[in-house]
Parts: structure tokens; C-alpha cells; sequence
């Protein structure tokens, strides 16, 4: 059975929970009204995400006031880890700043349970009063995971918190979502061989604007500084398309080295764009992103829903499959049909 | 093949109506267990082997147990040094032979008895210890040039052992007098049970430092006690038990050598620790492997000393065989456990209490645990003959393909570069988690029959009948407290701190050794904590990175109908609520017994549900914190070190705290019966009894939580 499906199920009764509560409680910094309105959002049911919306609606005004940071690397690269440490070194520098973490680990394909062990690696920043960590399952790229993502972050915002991490999966499509809904993106880097260099996405690269080299400690120290050099050379000679060409840092958040350097650099980025109105034009096109990708989203499932009483869409796609019907005009026919009805 | 072979095969394909009936069934080591062991089983090259010689498979002496029997050698301690003083002269005088100290858990990680993160554990399973003071009281009228004394601890190995040479000095016993065991056996701990303090390296470093400190000062004290008994305790199956208590140990010797050691200088003082489990025969055959592995492994250092490829060894009976449902039963199979370790060729046992399952044991259990010891010393006929099973067909078969599968799975060891690499890239302990997992699957399965609790269960259950001993966790603090206030009150701070600091550059100096300060330290009445916190000051705090496995419980299960019961219920939980089930799995307080905890995430998780696992050693407050964020439905706290009376209340409190009553608590592990009311009362919402299947707990759960919404 797949879970997704339930979304089409009606409410017998709406949430028992107040909702102008919830909201003062999420204005207020209540860590229980954030949770909640988080669940909200990662429903299953349609009503759910009714309340959700109307709920993040009304807190818009008090969102946009973050630095949203995207942490990205393949898996055991040490995000947590290095989260971990960087929080904590945030927190050094700035005492009174409210930082909120989300990290997204990996559903079970099989039967779709997870076990979100993040805050493991996060002990001590997790225990922080001013930290607040939220593991989410990933339940796959067809729950909207992303759009749930950046919603997660306005709620957060609204709760009062001052940056925003976001851990990704390190593997799929989900990467670069998240690079496309932060205002710096962090590529975190094992040192590895000329090889295992080579088979880097390059996709990737084009979206981060900082690379650590993480790990850099004992055996790995040589070569990690090998891989800077390269590193800094592939984004010189791409350098002239960017304003800013991205700086590559050593790090070792095991010993916790090289990662107050870190929030320095980011800052001074982060203040970079800011100056040159990069910031506000990068999450206005952000936010007209969601859009765009909400109202397919939503387009999508209208026409999914609709699809028994229209022209069969199973049919359709069969008809596509064997080259009887070309894909655009059964896309004008959906629509037509959709108009119709 | 002989005829009379063949006519057996034709016999027994009549009687068991079956055609192919050589492999009877496949054991948990993968070892094939035929229906019949012949003379032709045995390999080519067997020849006649006796005790007390290369390669020391029938036992490490000659005349073994007609000699001398085995050491009966009770571990036990809790509550304050006072009250297990009492405890140990008790047993002393009832025929007990050595003391093997049971220490509290804070004591373990290295924190004072006062320390704000661990006061629900203090004197709970083991004896709270903060000073040299507490160490003289825990010895007081017990000749320590007489007895032996065998001290389980790892993490805070340092200010405990220099304790016990300050207390004996103090009772003007020198050093060189000292005889027993310190289980100084760190590598395990990152493995399973999880009393460390430190990180890996670091630690390492402490076990070479004590082995200089006895191999030059205490001739007659066994250095280390490399310790199998905790990996099968967790779960492993006896060939990785044998095979990763072997690697640790030679990676002992490879640390030891390098930091300047002659291999017989130590080896000859290096001990072992197994434990002994309900598969008797493979009991047997695995004490007698281990040793001849011990003996190969050796050659690789070439000692000229024979006792430093000799392999002598400490035994303890299963406790995780012990079940809380029927728990007389218990009694049977401890006795069978002994007879195993026995037969096995054991220097030392343990046999547990049978209310281990329920609570720490009383006078009465303890009496019977080790009595059974006595029985089979005094009245059986055990002990006189030595290695009686030598020459079976089965058992040398059995030892031999142990070996074999033990040499293999020390290879993949070797092929990560040894032990501390293993571990660091987290081999052992998943293998560990994939057998515990799969053994978990086999009982909820029924394949594995546990008498009383999966099958022939008793309707009623007679743990009502017989008292449980009570820990007053509050009294124990208080007291602890106190003793800990005046210490501090009475000594010479200035000398302390100055020790302190010493012990610090000693820490930064990997050219001293670190025992030698601690003593000091420990002289000048510095506490445990005191110490550990020094030396974390350089070393840093270990957090273990908590890894997990999924589907391995879900493909032995998933045809089983309880299981799809329990999926069935879940799905129409999501489709009512929205969510799937999210609960959080914790553990509070410094118990680090993660195996039950562990099983259940990966059981949870493969039935469906999200399943958020807490960091170890966390305070109510903290599970708290993290259960609001990720907005659960429901904690499940795994308790096995009897810290629940303390920590439930505030863990409930604390999420009353933050108003988010409407997440429920659920408690599993090692629960007095007589305890739930308590806990129920104190709004606990559910209780997982011992021996409850995953699919059971599931149900469980989805009923607390539809009765909630």
C-alpha cells in the first residue's frame, strides 16, 4: 500500500488543537507549538494541510528574518558532526543567537518507517536552550518533501530563530532543492584521491558558495590540503560567471578545528550578498520558485483526483507510451477537461 | 563412508521421514549441527592432546580441576561501600573464594556520586565509589594480601584501581601483594554497554599505562581481562563473541608492545572474560577454541614464556537467558550454564541470581546462585576427571569449526587494520546489532523456544512470591553526598590541586605514565570525578556514534501474523491521524546498555513506524527537549540498571513541565513486577514486561496511542 494516498482521505474532525494558540505559541518561541505545526505540515491528510497553510499564512509577516544555510555532502562525510560543531561555535561568537536545525534522513523504502538518529551526532547542541533540532523522514521526492522543507523554515522563522540549517540527505534530486531554497549553500567535502574527485557532481558545485574539507585531521591532513589546491582551481577558472568565487576551508570538526573560520567566511558572504542586493533577489526568486512548484504541485493532484470522471489518465499515458498521442497535446486535453469540469 | 554408516543413514532417513537428515539444523554461527558425529567427523590430523600442553585445548593445566576446582567468584556490589562490605564478609564465610566489585554506573563514567547528571543511578547497580575513602569501607576487614579481588571497571580504570592500591596500602598490604584482576578491557565498551569516558586513542593509551604500572609494581594482578561475556550479552553469537574478544585482546598486545613491553613481561597477566549461554555444547567447544586461538594468535609475537600464549579465563552465566516470566526456571538454567563453563575448563565463574531478570539480586537468591557451584563442585563428579569431554566427536568437531569460523572473522578485523579501525568504522558493532537483531526475530518467531515465556507459558506468574531487593536511590545520595562534602572539607586542597594539574601535563605527555599521577592524586584524596574530569579536559568526552540497521528483523518476521497484525493497525493509525507513529527510544541516565533499546528501533522502525533515537547518557530534562521538538507520540525508555524509581517521575514532570502531557511514557527492560504500580501511578502509560515480542510491543503502543487521540 502506498502512503501517499491517504492524502485523499476527508477529516471526520478537525485537530484538537486551538489554532489562534498555535499561533501566539509559534510567535511566542514556544518550542511545543513549533513541533506541532511542524507535524501539521508533514501530514498525511489533506486537512491537515489546509490548517497548515492557513497557519503559515498568517505568520508570513513575521518570517524572512533568517539566514537559511543548506549543508550538503555525500553520506558519512560527517554533517552532523560538523553541524554539531559549527552550531556550538555560532553559539561561542554569539551567545544570544536562536538557531534551528533540520536535518532529513532516510525512509525505509520498503515499508516506510525511519530511524532518525541526527540528534545522536548533535548531542550537545541538541541539549542547547537555543537550539532546536527537528528530524524529518524523507518519505521519498513525491511527498514534496523540499516544499515541506522551506515551509519548515518559515515556521521556524516566525518562532524567532536567527539561522536556519538544513541538513540534506546526501544522495538524489533533494540536494539540489535544497541548494535552490537557501541563502548559502555548504558543500562539505572528504578528502579523497584525483579519482573519487573526478566522479563530484558538477551540478553541485555550481550552487555552493563554501567548501569544507572536512576530516582534515591525522592521516587525511595531506591529503585534504592536496584537494584545496584543486578545489580553489576549479572555482578560479569558473570565477568570471560569479561574483563571488567560493572559498575552500579545512576543517576537522572532530577536533573542532578550522570551524569558527567557517561562520567567519559564511558571514562575510552572507554580508557580501547582502550589499549587493543578492540576498533579497535570491529569495524573491525563491519564493516565486515555491510557487511555481506549489501550483504544479497542487495542479497535479487536482487533476489526479479528477481523473475518474475525465478521460481515463491511465489511458492516456498508455497512449503516450506507444507514441499515439503526442505528449503536449494530451497535455492540452487534461486541461481542457480539467477547465470543464 | 563404512556400511555401518550407511545402514545408520537408512535408519534414521525411516525414523525421521525425511531424505536428507545429515544436517540437523543450521546453529546461529552458521555452523551446520549434524544428527550424528562419527570418528570420520573428526579432522585427519587429530592426535592425542593433553591439558597444561600446546596448544592447551583440554585446559591451561594439567590437572586442572583435580588440582584445584574453579574459583567460585560472585561479581556483586551495590548501594554504598558499607552496605556491600556487609555483603561480601557475608559470602566470604559461606564459602565463596574471591570478590569480583560490581561498581554504580556514575562510578563507571567517571562522575562523583553528587554530580547533577547522574543522580538517579548512584548505587543502583553496583556500588557507589567516589574516594579512598569509600574504597577502604568497601574493604574494611577483608585481608587484601589474602583475597583475590577481581574489579569490573573500564572507563574510569585509573582513580578506581589507584583507590584500591591506596586502600591496601593503607591497610599495609604493598602493591607487589595485590592479587586479582582489573578489567581495564576498553575496546569492548565502544562495541557494547558503553562505559567509556574517553575516546578510543586515548583510552587506549590508559590500558598500556596500567599494564606498565602492574607488569613493574603488582606481579601477581591480572592487567586486563578481555571480555567476551558483555559482546554475547548484547547479542552476539558465541563464533563473533569468540573471534572479537580474541582481536581485542591481540590488539592489547600490539599496544602494549609498541609503547615499550616485552610480550612476557604482560601476556603472562593478561586474562579472559566469556560468558556461557544456554548452547551448551557450543559453550564447551568455544572455551576450548579460544584457547587454542589464543595459543596461534600468540606465535605472532613469539613469546619465550609458555604462560603468555596460555589462555585463562573468567566465566559468567547468561543473564540474558534469564527470563522475568516464571524466573525459578532461571535456577535450571544457570545450572546448566555452569556445568558448561565447567566442562569448558573455566578458572572462574560466576553463576547469576535467578531474580537478575526482575532486580538486582537479594541474600536469598545470591545464596542459591552460589550454591549451584557448590553443588557441582561437592556433589557431582564433575571435577575428577580433567576435560571429561575431550575426544567426543561432537565437541571436537564442534571446537574445531569454531576456530575456523572465528580465524574468519578475525581476518575481516585484521583486513580493516585491526580493532581500533574496526571500530572506529563501526564493523563490530553493526555484526553485533545484525545477530542480536536476528536472534530477536528467531525467539519472536518461535523457531528459538524459551520455556515460559514464548511457549508452555504459565498463566500465572509467581514473581509475587519472593522479595526483590530495593535500592533507597535517594538514602545512597544522600549519604554519598555527605561523605563526598566532608572528604573535601578534611583534605589538603592545595596539594589536591596540585595534583590535579600534574595529572593534566601527564595526560598532554604521552611519555608518563598517567597511572602513576592518578595515584598521587588519589592519595591526596581527590575523587573519582575529579580525576575523570582532568583528564577529559585534554582527552574530550566520547559521544558514540549511535549507527542503525534496518530490514534484518522485518526478513525473518514479515510472514509471521502478528507482525502483519501489528503493520495492519499501524496503517490505520495514518490514515485516522495523518502521521505515522513517531516514537522516541531513550535511555536516561548513565546506563548504557543499548541492546534492547536497539532491537526495538530496528523492529519499530521495519514494521512502520518513525522511530527517533536519543543520544546515551541523557537527563530526563533532555529527553524531554528533544521529545517536544520532534513532536512524538511516544517515549519508550529502556531501563536496565534500576534507575526507573528516579528518572520516570522526572522525565514525566519534565514534559508536564513544558506542557506536553499528551506525550506518553512507556518503560521497557529490566522492571520489578512489584514496581509497576509505581510507575502506572506515576503516569506511566504502558509497560513492556521482559520477553514481550516487537509485534506485541507495536500493538502495544498503537492502543496507547488510540486511546489517546
Amino acid at each position: 500500500m502506498c502512503f501517499t494516498n491517504f492524502r485523499c482521505f476527508k477529516s471526520k474532525k478537525l485537530k484538537l488543537m486551538n489554532y489562534n494558540e498555535t499561533i501566539e505559541g509559534i510567535l511566542k518561541g514556544s518550542r511545543k507549538h513549533l513541533a506541532k505545526a511542524i507535524s501539521l505540515l508533514e501530514s498525511y491528510r489533506e486537512d491537515d494541510l489546509l490548517i497548515a497553510q492557513n497557519l503559515l499564512d498568517e505568520l508570513m509577516p513575521s518570517t524572512g528574518k533568517s539566514y537559511r544555510i543548506g549543508i550538503t555532502g555525500i553520506p558519512g562525510v560527517g554533517k552532523s558532526t560538523f553541524i554539531e560543531a559549527f552550531g556550538e561555535e555560532i553559539l561561542k561568537f554569539e551567545p544570544k543567537k536562536k538557531i534551528a536545525v533540520i536535518t532529513i534522513d532516510p525512509s525505509s523504502p520498503k515499508r516506510g518507517g525511519s530511524i532518525l538518529g541526527d540528534k545522536v551526532r548533535m548531542n550537545s547542541l541538541s541539549r542547547h536552550e537555543n537550539v532546536f533540532v527537528r528530524p524529518s523522514p524523507s518519505k521519498g521526492e513525491q511527498g514534496g518533501g523540499a516544499l515541506k522543507t522551506y515551509e519548515t523554515c518559515l515556521l521556524m522563522e516566525a518562532a524567532g530563530y536567527d539561522i536556519i540549517i538544513i541538513e540534506t540527505l546526501g544522495v538524489g534530486q533533494s540536494e539540489y532543492k535544497v541548494g535552490q531554497m537557501v541563502d548559502a549553500f555548504l558543500l562539505l567535502h572528504m578528502p579523497a584521491t584525483g579519482d573519487e574527485l573526478q566522479g563530484m557532481k558538477r551540478g553541485i558545485l555550481e550552487l555552493v558558495d563554501l567548501l569544507i574539507i572536512n576530516k582534515c585531521d591525522g592521516k587525511l591532513e595531506h591529503e585534504g590540503k592536496l584537494n584545496k589546491k584543486i578545489f580553489e582551481q576549479v572555482f578560479h577558472l569558473s570565477a568570471t560567471k560569479k561574483k563571488w568565487s567560493p572559498p575552500v576551508l579545512l576543517a576537522s570538526s572532530k577536533e573542532k578545528e578550522g570551524v569558527g573560520v567557517v561562520w567567519q567566511e559564511l558571514k562575510k558572504f552572507l554580508l557580501h550578498q547582502k550589499k549587493t542586493r543578492d540576498f533579497q533577489k535570491k529569495r524573491e526568486n525563491q519564493a516565486l520558485e515555491c510557487f511555481n512548484q506549489q501550483l504544479i504541485f497542487k495542479l497535479n493532484k487536482k487533476i489526479r483526483e479528477k481523473e475518474t470522471k475525465l478521460l481515463s489518465y491511465e489511458a492516456i499515458q498508455e497512449k503516450i507510451k506507444n507514441g499515439l498521442l503526442c505528449p503536449s497535446k494530451a497535455a492540452q486535453i487534461v486541461l481542457e477537461n480539467l477547465m470543464k469540469a | 563412508m563404512s556400511e555401518s554408516w550407511k545402514s545408520w543413514q537408512e535408519m534414521a532417513q525411516k525414523e525421521a521421514k525425511k531424505d536428507d537428515i545429515e544436517i540437523y539444523r543450521l546453529s546461529p554461527e552458521s555452523i551446520p549441527i549434524k544428527r550424528l558425529y562419527v570418528k570420520e567427523s573428526l579432522s585427519k590430523e587429530a592426535k592425542d592432546e593433553y591439558p597444561g600442553q600446546a596448544p592447551y585445548k583440554r585446559g591451561p593445566k594439567a590437572t586442572m580441576y583435580t588440582g584445584r576446582p574453579w574459583t567460585i567468584r560472585q561479581y556483586a556490589g551495590f548501594s554504598t561501600a558499607e552496605e556491600s562490605n556487609k555483603f561480601y564478609k557475608d559470602a566470604l564465610s559461606k564459602g565463596q573464594k574471591g570478590l569480583s566489585v560490581a561498581f554504580d554506573l556514575p562510578t563507571h563514567r567517571g562522575y562523583d556520586s553528587d554530580h547533577p547528571r547522574v543522580k538517579g543511578d548512584v548505587g543502583k547497580a553496583g556500588v557507589a565509589i567516589d574516594s579512598v575513602e569509600d574504597m577502604k569501607i568497601l574493604f574494611s576487614q577483608i585481608p587484601l594480601d589474602q583475597m583475590s579481588v577481581s574489579m569490573t571497571m573500564n572507563g574510569a580504570v585509573l582513580p578506581i584501581l589507584a583507590s584500591y592500591v591506596v586502600a591496601a596500602q593503607e591497610q599495609g598490604v604493598s602493591s607487589q601483594k595485590l592479587k586479582g584482576t582489573i578489567q581495564n578491557d576498553i575496546l569492548k565498551e565502544y562495541m557494547v554497554r558503553n562505559t567509556y569516558i574517553y575516546p578510543p586513542a586515548p583510552s587506549m593509551r590508559i590500558v598500556t599505562d596500567i599494564m606498565h604500572y602492574t607488569t613493574h609494581n603488582m606481579p601477581l594482578f591480572n592487567s586486563i581481562s578481555v571480555s567476551g561475556y558483555h559482546l554475547q550479552e548484547a547479542g552476539a553469537d558465541s563464533a563473533l563473541e569468540l573471534a572479537y574478544t580474541i582481536a581485542n585482546a591481540l590488539e592489547y598486545v600490539r599496544a602494549a608492545i609498541a609503547s615499550g613491553l616485552k610480550v612476557d613481561d604482560f601476556a603472562p597477566r593478561m586474562s579472559f572474560f566469556f560468558a556461557i549461554g544456554m548452547n551448551f555444547f557450543m559453550e564447551i567447544a568455544k572455551l576450548r577454541a579460544a584457547r587454542v586461538l589464543w595459543y596461534e594468535m600468540m606465535k605472532e609475537f613469539n613469546p619465550k614464556n609458555p604462560k603468555s600464549s596460555i589462555l585463562r579465563t573468567h566465566c559468567q552465566t547468561s543473564g540474558y537467558s534469564l527470563t522475568e516470566k516464571s524466573p525459578y526456571n532461571n535456577i535450571v538454567r544457570t545450572t546448566i550454564e555452569a556445568m558448561a563453563g565447567a566442562l569448558g575448563g573455566t578458572q572462574s565463574l560466576h553463576t547469576n541470581a535467578f531474580d537478575e531478570a526482575i532486580a538486582l539480586p537479594s541474600l536469598e537468591s545470591s545464596r542459591i546462585a552460589r550454591d549451584t557451584q557448590l553443588i557441582l563442585q561437592k556433589e557431582t563428579d564433575i571435577n575428577h576427571t580433567v576435560d571429561p569431554l575431550g575426544g567426543s566427536y561432537f565437541v571436537e568437531s564442534l571446537t574445531s569449526e569454531l576456530i575456523k569460523k572465528a580465524k574468519s572473522i578475525i581476518k575481516e578485523i585484521d583486513d580493516c587494520g585491526g580493532m581500533v579501525n574496526a571500530i572506529n568504522a563501526g564493523i563490530p558493532k553493526l555484526r553485533i546489532e545484525e545477530s542480536s537483531a536476528r536472534k530477536q526475530a528467531r525467539i519472536d518467531g518461535k523457531e528459538e523456544i524459551i520455556v515460559g515465556v514464548n511457549d508452555f507459558v504459565d498463566a500465572k506468574n509467581n514473581q509475587d512470591f519472593f522479595d526483590v531487593r530495593v535500592i533507597d536511590n535517594e538514602k545512597v545520595y544522600r549519604l554519598q553526598k555527605a561523605k563526598i562534602e566532608k572528604l573535601r572539607k578534611e583534605r589538603d586542597t592545595k596539594r589536591v590541586q596540585s595534583c590535579l594539574k600534574k595529572i593534566k601535563t601527564s595526560a598532554a605527555d604521552k611519555s608518563q605514565n598517567l597511572f602513576v599521577t592518578v595515584l598521587e592524586a588519589m592519595k591526596a584524596r581527590a575523587t573519582v570525578g575529579e580525576v575523570s574530569e582532568t583528564i577529559a579536559s585534554v582527552f574530550g568526552r566520547y559521544h558514540s556514534p549511535i549507527q542503525s540497521i534496518s530490514r534484518v528483523y522485518m526478513e525473518n518476521m514479515s510472514e509471521d501474523q502478528s507482525f502483519k497484525k501489528a503493520v495492519e493497525n499501524l496503517n490505520s493509525f495514518i490514515i485516522s491521524t495523518g502521521r505515522r507513529p513517531r516514537i522516541l527510544i531513550a535511555k536516561i541516565g548513565q546506563d548504557g546498555h543499548d541492546r534492547g533499546a536497539k532491537v526495538i528501533a530496528t523492529g519499530l522502525a521495519d514494521i512502520g513506524f518513525d522511530i527517533d533515537i536519543g543520544p546515551l547518557f541523557q537527563t530526563p530534562q533532555e529527553v524531554a527537549k528533544q521529545a517536544v521538538e520532534n513532536d512524538v507520540h511516544m517515549v519508550g525508555i529502556s531501563s536496565l540498571a534500576a534507575g526507573h524509581r528516579t528518572l520516570i517521575p522526572e522525565l514525566i514532570s519534565a514534559l508536564k513541565q513544558v506542557k506536553c502531557e499528551d506525550i506518553a511514557v512507556s518503560i521497557g527492560g529490566v522492571i520489578p513486577q512489584k514496581d509497576y504500580k509505581f510507575l502506572l501511578d506515576a503516569g506511566v502509560a504502558t509497560i513492556f514486561k521482559p520477553g514481550t515480542s516487537i509485534p506485541e510491543c507495536a500493538l502495544q503502543i498503537l492502543d496507547v496511542l488510540n486511546q489517546k487521540s
